[in-house]
């Protein structure tokens, strides 16, 4: 085949596909690499930093970013979380949609190097702001709710899927278990959950639009509605992976949407256990003191959260740390991640992210089974938001993703160019 | 009214194709042929065989058909000789638009091979819309494979050693996971 015409196929593949193509032959290769197709230094690859989320009473949430800095302090490269210049900004209130005290809140999910974040508006905190954001390339869109699935290496389109869940029934015993809100239509209570067809908002990026979507069950159901309730306040993640969204639902089952049409090998899912240790031992054996390695440093993103510093030249607490390196030497993709003990499990260099109480970050190697501590991740500046017993909630692995994507209509990589 | 203009092709098999002057310009190599006034005892594609052209001309002449049924119902009178060659599939009428979007995804349902004569046919003959139709065409067919699946698919021969291959996997390990 002539090579324009193959470089015309070829161009016109996702970045999954185009890294595939490279390994059929020497012909297609060299179309792959003479034309720069595979632009892998713009995907989520690689670990910066893991974004926790803490308790906290005045308003609902925060998210702190936690990251080992570079070593090069004026390494050129992508940044996190700071403008290029040296003018040391965080919480990130230039870009935002309505910029100022809390229009940053807390971070709702992640996937692939994008954020879905929960804020509170402007003129009134109790109004909630919701968007989709990319901290690397800026680009906001507003949305609501839920969970994203999106990965850039198919398809610069993402997804938010908006999945249905049942709270607490009240007991007798409860307050306001009289009110007519709170009685429970005994049908719904007894009847399959997830339904055999299950009908889900979805939100589009190509499209901009919520739509109505609906889901053929494989399988049997997981339990009933009365088994899904839950109370409000806890957390279901979910992880995006290869076309498919897994939401951890309670009773611990594990729903698989299928939101992109990906052609699949093997249709059969099986679980297999990949790692088994008792962390309990060897965080009892673990030696105090001793961090390995550059320690972790907790960023002030926030520093502009209080209403009445919005116009104050707050600064984080030491400049340097503004700059991040984009090679984290710990690790690239997450495969899955669970609020169980607030941990976070990467695929490739395994590591599970471990707090002991809300002072000491440790990172759990699962390759060599050891325990490396990070350094302190108590949210120092919040002494007026954090209520007297202080911990994480939860917390998301950070990947950079480069590609511009949100609101774009081609399916076009363009680098990014910092300003 | 006076009959539409036509042109004779000769392919590299020597089968000769009367098309219309509008179907025929579709491919600007042609296009450019007739405006170098080379026409006189057809025109000769030494490198398109009959049953390509064939398949080729079969495309064209819907589009231009399509291309000439919308100019007269947009303008009125001025079907002909000066439809050109610009995208028609875009302003059609909204029946001929999902029409020819049909057309053209049932007239890319063919084997490899003539998938492959297509994509050459419409490269030599720069007929636009027919190379879009089919690398895209090709492009879908390439989603979602492994290399091996690909190089059954499209009968290429793996020119790697399995180190060299081993090596380049490596280099994006993440797409294969």
């Amino acid at each position: 085949m002539p090579d324009g015409v193959l470089a015309d196929v070829l161009g016109r593949l996702a970045q999954r596909d185009l890294a595939v193509s490279r390994s059929v032959c020497k012909a297609w290769r060299a179309v792959v690499d003479d034309h720069g197709m595979l632009r892998t230094e713009l995907l989520p690859l690689s670990l910066v930093g893991l974004l926790i989320k803490y308790n906290c009473w005045r308003s609902y949430a925060i998210t702190e970013f936690f990251a080992r800095p570079s070593r090069k302090t004026k390494k050129k490269g992508p940044r996190l979380f700071s403008r290029p210049s040296s003018s040391p900004v965080s919480g990130m209130r230039h870009y935002l949609p309505e910029a100022g005290g809390r229009s940053w809140g807390y971070v709702r999910d992640h996937c692939h190097g994008l954020l879905l974040v929960d804020g509170a508006g402007r003129d009134d905190y109790h109004r909630p702001l919701q968007y989709v954001l990319n901290p690397a390339t800026r680009r906001v869109n507003s949305c609501e709710d839920r969970y994203l699935a999106y990965d850039p290496a198919d398809s610069p389109h993402y997804q938010v899927v908006s999945v249905t869940r049942f709270l607490c029934k009240r007991k007798p015993s409860d307050i306001f278990y009289d009110r007519p809100n709170y009685q429970l239509d005994p049908v719904v209570e007894r009847s399959e959950w997830p339904p055999s067809l299950y009908t889900l908002h979805v939100l589009s990026s190509r499209t901009g639009r919520w739509e109505e979507r609906s889901f053929a069950r494989q399988g049997g159901a997981a339990g009933t509605v009365a088994d899904m309730r839950h109370s409000p306040h806890e957390k279901w993640n979910a992880v995006y992976w290869r076309g498919a969204l897994y939401v951890h639902c309670q009773t611990d089952f594990v729903m698989r949407i299928r939101v992109w049409k990906l052609e699949e090998s093997g249709c059969e899912i099986r679980w297999v256990l990949r790692h088994d240790n008792n962390l309990f031992e060897l965080l009892k054996r673990r030696i105090n003191g001793g961090v390995e390695g550059r320690p972790w440093i907790l960023q002030d993103i926030n520093c502009n959260h209080h209403k009445y510093k919005q116009d104050d030249d707050s600064k984080p607490l030491v400049e340097e740390r503004s700059e991040w390196s984009s090679e984290a030497s710990m690790d690239d993709r997450f495969a899955w991640s669970s609020d169980n003990e607030d941990e976070i499990v990467s695929e490739r260099k395994f590591f599970i992210f471990l707090s002991e109480s809300i002072t000491t970050g440790m990172a759990y190697h699962l390759n060599s089974s050891k325990i490396e501590a990070l350094r302190n991740l108590y949210p120092g500046r919040y002494d007026e938001e954090l209520p007297n017993e202080r911990f994480i909630t939860s917390a998301f692995p950070y990947t950079p993703c480069w590609i511009k994507h949100i609101g774009d209509s081609k399916d076009s990589i363009e680098r990014h160019l910092q300003v | 009214m006076a009959s539409p203009a036509m042109v004779t092709l000769i392919s590299s098999d020597d089968a000769r194709f009367e098309v219309t002057e509008a179907a025929a310009t579709m491919s600007q190599t042609i296009r450019h042929m007739i405006e170098d006034g080379c026409t006189d005892g057809g025109i000769p594609l030494p490198n398109v065989p009959a049953r390509t052209l064939a398949k080729v001309l079969e495309y064209c002449n819907k589009h231009a058909a399509a291309t000439a049924a919308e100019s007269s119902a947009a303008g009125g009178a001025a079907a002909g000789s000066d439809s050109g060659s610009s995208s028609s599939a875009d302003s059609a009428g909204k029946d001929d638009g999902v029409d020819l979007a049909s057309f053209d995804k049932a007239f890319v349902e063919v084997d490899t091979d003539t998938l492959y004569d297509l994509l050459l046919a419409a490269n030599y003959l720069d007929v636009k819309t027919l190379l879009d139709l089919c690398c895209q065409k090709v492009a879908d067919m390439i989603r979602g494979k492994t290399p091996e699946q690909i190089r059954q698919t499209f009968g290429i021969k793996n020119d790697f050693s399995p180190e060299e291959e081993e090596k380049i996997r490596k280099e994006n390990q993440w797409a294969f996971e």
